[in-house]
C-alpha cells in the first residue's frame, strides 16, 4: 500500500516537475543553509580552539586590573603591582603552578645598516619560549645568565629576521632598538621557528630581549606588564588559577588590582560566542525551513483543490479517508524529503567551498545530517497535514461533481 | 422467493445549498433483488443520480432506512462503507472518471490496491477483466487521453469489475458514447447480468432502458411509476 502511494505521490510530483521544484526550494534552501552553517560553524570553532590550544595547554595570563573609573574619574590601567619578586613568590607559594614568568611588551624600531623594522618588543625570561610553546630554530632562546647580567642580547622572530637580514645570517649581528626615548644594541643570539598570528600578536614579528636588561638599562622600570604562568598540566589550570587568585589577593590586598584569565576561559568564550552565533544563524536557517514548510502547504492546497474529482473518484472506488491522508500527507514529505537531499548536497558544497577559501575543516556532524532531515520530512508532514485532512473529509459525491 | 439485495424504506435526502435547502428525493421506498437489470429514468433533477449516489453508498439519505444485504447502511461507519463500495459495488460514470496520469491497466488496479491485494495478482486481475470487456491488448498501456470513448468505457467497466463485486452502478454509461459504442457497451452490462450481477443505471434515453427488465421512472424526488 505504502509502496503504491510513494508511486503515486513520484507521479504526481513529476507531472508538475517546475511546480514541484519551486515548492522544494524552500526546503533546499532551508537545510542547505542550516547544514552550511552549522558545518562551517563548528569547523570555525575547531580552527579556533586549536590554535588557541597551541599557546601551550594550562596557560593563565594575570594583567594588571583598571583603577578608578568612579565618580567621573577616568579608570586607568594599574601600573605598579606586579614586581619580579612577586612572581618568584608566585611561583613558590601555589604547588600546581609549573613556572611563572614575567613579560613586558612594548614597541620598538628595530635597526641594522640601513634596514628597520617596527617590532613589538618582549621582554621576558627563560620560561617563556616554554609557557607559550615556541622553540628556537637557530641559536638559542634567553639564558638565565643573560637576565642575571643584565646583557643586552635578543631573540627573533621569523618575520623580524627576513626584514632585517635580507639574505644573512642574523646570529652574532648588532642591531639598534630605539623604544619610547631610549635606545639600546643588542645582539642576536636566536631565531625562533616559525609560529604566526596567535590570538592578538603574532609571534614571528616580535624580538626577546631578557627582562632585567629593559628594566634596569632603559626603562627604568620596577615593575613588569603582565605574568604568564603555566600549570603543572592542563588538568591542573583551574586549581593554580585560584591558588594565583588567592595569593595575589593576600599579597596585594584589593582584587581590582589584577585580572587572571585562563586559557580554558579563552577557549570557552570562544565557544560560547561561536556557539552563539551558529545558534543564531540555525535560527535564521531554521525560519526559512518553517517558510519552506507553508511553501509546501501552500502547493498542497492547491493541489487537493485540483484534484477533488480524483479524490472523488478514488473514494467511489473503495478509497478510505485514511487512504487519501496518506496519499497527501506522503506526497508532502516526499517533496520535503527530496528537498532534503538536494539541499544536503548544497549545504555541504557551499561549506566545502567556504572551506577551501578559509582554510577551516569540514566538519558536517551525523546530528546535523539527522536534524535537517528529520526536520525537513517533519515540517512536510506538519504542513501537509492540513491539506491532506481537508482532501481525506471531502464528501465523495460533491467531489465528482467538481468540474 | 428472490433475495432481496437493495431495501430502501421512505428515503429522503435534502442537499444544503448555501442557506437554502434542496430536497432530492422526497420519498422513496424501492426494493431491489439479486441479479435484477434496473434502469432509473427520469428528466434531470428529478433525484436519479442522487438515488443512485444513495444506492452506491456515496452518500447516506437524510431520513428513512436504507439496508444492503441485510446490512443496515445508515449506522455503518465511514470506513465501513469505502469497504463496501471497494468490494460490492462496482461504479461506471458518463464522464469515464478515470485518472488521466495512469495506464488503463494501472487504472483498473486501482481498486485493488485499496483492497489490499498483491501487485502481482492485481495485474494478473487487471488484464483478465480488460480481456473480459473486450479491450484489445495493445491499447493495455495506453493513458486514457489515447483512448476514444468507447474503449475508455471498456476500461472504467473493468475497474468496476476488478473487485469482482455482486452489483454494476451505472449513471448514464452511454451519455458521452456514440449509438455504436454505445451499444457496445449496454451489451457488457447485458452480460454481466447473465452472469447474475445485478445492475443499475441511470439514463434519460429510452432505448438504453429498454434493455432493462424494470424501468424505475422518477419525477421531482418520487417514484412515478415502474414497469
Amino acid at each position: 500500500m505504502i509502496v503504491e502511494l510513494i508511486k503515486i505521490a513520484f507521479n504526481n510530483l513529476g507531472s508538475n516537475k517546475l511546480r514541484s521544484f519551486l515548492s522544494m526550494l524552500g526546503i533546499i534552501i532551508g537545510v542547505s543553509a542550516v547544514i552550511a552553517i552549522i558545518s562551517i560553524g563548528q569547523g570555525a570553532t575547531y580552527r579556533i580552539r586549536s590554535r588557541v590550544s597551541s599557546l601551550g595547554s594550562g596557560l593563565i595570563i594575570v594583567s594588571p586590573g583598571f583603577k578608578g573609573g568612579k565618580a567621573g574619574k577616568v579608570s586607568t590601567e594599574v601600573r605598579d603591582v606586579f614586581s619580579l619578586e612577586l612572581a618568584a613568590d608566585l611561583a613558590k607559594g601555589s604547588p600546581d603552578v609549573e613556572e611563572v614568568v614575567p613579560s613586558i611588551n612594548s614597541g620598538a624600531l628595530l635597526k641594522y645598516k640601513d634596514n628597520n623594522y617596527q617590532a613589538r618588543m618582549v621582554a621576558t625570561t627563560p620560561g617563556y619560549i616554554r609557557v607559550l610553546n615556541c622553540s628556537v630554530e637557530r641559536g638559542r632562546f634567553l639564558l638565565e645568565r643573560d637576565v642575571e647580567g643584565f646583557r643586552k642580547v635578543a631573540v627573533i622572530g621569523q618575520g623580524v629576521a627576513s626584514e632585517l637580514f635580507p639574505g644573512e645570517d642574523p646570529l652574532g649581528k648588532k642591531i639598534i632598538a630605539y623604544f619610547g626615548k631610549r635606545r639600546l644594541i643588542f645582539e642576536v643570539v636566536g631565531v625562533l621557528a616559525h609560529k604566526g598570528q596567535m590570538m592578538f600578536f603574532n609571534f614571528d614579528e616580535q624580538i626577546y630581549v631578557p627582562i632585567t636588561t629593559v628594566m634596569k638599562r632603559a626603562a627604568g622600570k620596577r615593575y613588569v606588564d603582565l605574568y604568564l604562568i603555566q600549570a603543572k598540566d592542563a588538568d591542573k589550570a583551574e586549581s593554580a588559577a585560584m591558588e594565583v587568585e588567592f595569593l595575589l589577593t593576600r599579597k596585594l590586598k584589593d582584587p581590582d588590582l589584577f585580572r587572571i584569565r585562563s586559557q580554558e576561559e579563552v577557549i570557552e568564550t570562544v565557544k560560547q560566542i561561536t556557539s552563539t552565533m551558529i545558534l543564531m544563524l540555525a535560527g535564521i536557517a531554521g525560519i526559512s525551513l518553517v517558510v519552506g514548510g507553508i511553501g509546501i502547504m501552500n502547493i498542497m492546497l492547491v493541489s487537493v483543490t485540483e484534484r477533488t474529482r480524483e479524490i472523488g473518484i478514488r473514494k467511489a472506488l473503495g478509497a478510505k479517508r485514511s487512504d487519501i491522508l496518506l496519499q497527501f500527507l506522503i506526497e508532502a514529505s516526499v517533496i520535503s524529503f527530496i528537498g532534503g537531499v538536494v539541499g544536503l548536497f548544497l549545504g555541504w558544497i557551499v561549506s566545502a567551498v567556504v572551506s577551501h577559501f578559509t582554510g577551516w575543516p569540514i566538519i558536517i556532524s551525523p546530528l546535523s545530517i539527522v536534524l535537517a532531515f528529520g526536520f525537513s520530512v517533519g515540517i512536510g508532514l506538519i504542513f501537509g497535514i492540513y491539506p491532506a485532512r481537508k482532501a481525506a473529509l471531502l464528501n465523495p459525491v460533491e467531489a465528482l461533481r467538481y468540474e | 422467493m428472490e433475495e432481496v439485495l437493495f431495501e430502501l424504506k421512505n428515503v429522503k435526502k435534502v442537499y444544503r445549498v448555501g442557506e437554502v435547502y434542496v430536497p432530492a428525493l422526497r420519498d422513496v421506498s424501492l426494493k431491489v433483488e439479486r441479479g435484477a437489470f434496473i434502469a432509473i429514468v427520469g428528466r434531470s433533477g428529478s433525484g436519479k443520480s442522487t438515488l443512485l449516489h444513495i444506492l452506491g453508498c456515496l452518500d447516506k439519505p437524510t431520513e428513512g432506512d436504507f439496508y444492503l444485504d441485510g446490512e443496515n447502511i445508515l449506522e455503518a461507519s465511514e470506513n465501513r462503507l469505502a469497504s463496501i463500495r471497494n468490494r460490492k459495488i462496482g461504479f461506471v460514470f458518463q464522464q469515464f472518471n478515470l485518472l488521466p496520469r495512469m495506464t488503463a491497466l494501472e487504472n483498473v488496479e486501482t481498486p485493488c490496491i485499496y483492497a489490499g491485494v498483491k501487485r502481482r495478482e492485481r495485474i494478473e486481475r487487471a488484464r483478465k477483466v480488460l480481456k473480459k470487456v473486450g479491450l484489445e491488448e495493445e491499447r493495455f498501456f495506453h493513458y486514457p487521453s489515447q483512448l476514444s470513448g468507447g474503449q475508455r468505457q471498456k476500461v472504467a467497466i473493468a475497474r468496476a469489475l476488478i473487485n469482482d463485486p455482486a452489483i454494476i452502478l451505472a449513471d448514464e454509461p452511454t451519455g458521452s458514447l456514440d449509438s455504436r459504442s454505445g451499444d457496445e457497451i449496454l451489451k457488457i452490462f447485458q452480460r454481466l447480468n447473465e452472469e447474475g450481477r445485478t445492475i443499475i443505471l441511470v439514463t434519460h434515453e429510452q432505448y438504453v432502458a429498454e434493455y432493462a427488465g424494470r424501468i424505475i421512472r422518477l419525477k421531482d424526488g418520487y417514484i412515478e411509476d415502474e414497469k
